[in-house]
């Protein structure tokens, strides 16, 4: 990673971007990569299958090849190709319309409870959408008490 | 003709857009490591940024790149086609 430490900063690189007339979209995509290298180092640790979820979901795919090709550390790539493989396309099987038909309230926590559902999953061995559904009112209770 | 253009100083008339598009065809190339080396050591990239300059250590991770992109294409062909041309920029 020293090569592109040693070269353009993120400013830098947004400059260049636009004096080459580069699309909004290409332009973030070639920042990201600036701004984001403390994801390397924390992929090289232990790390839960939501963290790196989190970590890597906000990132493009060419970013997280480009990281994936810079790194040499076995356990960086490992997490990557996790993340690729089983993380990136993990959906829930229920939505706001099951919490809202299962009487679950208030409404206005269901995306943080989906996103906490989401991660669970991730961590946990959840599958069905009976034992989501259950999660989902343990999340809202714990949410509801904080 | 690349060196006399430098020299006698008119790629500076060329449009910047005009040298991006030029820039990402030779990264869209399936081998882009040599027409890349042959422009580095005709034309300075200084004319992308003065920062710019492309070393060996570069030209190993290009290899590490290209094959890192070789491997996404084979085992992940079901996901979104990624821009090659875009993960090569970013060595610079």
């Amino acid at each position: 990673m020293a090569v592109i430490l040693n070269k353009l900063s993120a400013a830098e690189v947004s400059q260049l971007a636009h004096k080459f007339g580069f699309k909004k979209g290409e332009s973030i995509r070639l920042v990201s990569i600036k701004e984001n290298q403390r994801v390397i180092r924390e992929l090289s640790g232990k790390a839960k299958p939501s963290r790196i979820y989190n970590l890597l979901n906000q990132l493009s795919y060419e970013t997280i090849i480009f990281y994936y090709a810079c790194s040499q550390d076995k356990k960086v790539r490992k997490n990557i190709i996790y993340f690729m493989d089983k993380l990136s396309h993990l959906r829930l099987k229920i939505k706001g319309e099951d919490l809202k038909k299962a009487g679950l309230l208030p409404q206005n926590l269901y995306g943080k409870v989906l996103t906490e559902l989401l991660e669970a999953k991730m961590d946990e061995n959840i599958d069905g959408k009976d034992q989501e559904l259950k999660l989902a009112a343990e999340i809202i209770d714990k949410l509801k008490r904080c | 003709m690349m060196k006399q253009a430098l020299d006698s100083e008119v790629l500076v008339l060329v449009n910047p857009h005009r040298w991006r598009d030029e820039i990402i065809l030779i990264l869209k190339e399936q081998d882009t490591i040599k027409p890349l080396k042959r422009l580095s050591l005709v034309v300075p990239l200084s004319f992308i940024d003065k920062k710019i300059k492309l070393s060996l250590a570069d030209f190993k991770l290009l290899k590490q790149v290209r094959n890192s992109l070789n491997f996404y294409n084979h085992k992940f062909f079901r996901h979104r086609k990624i821009d090659a041309w875009l993960v090569i920029w970013q060595l610079f």
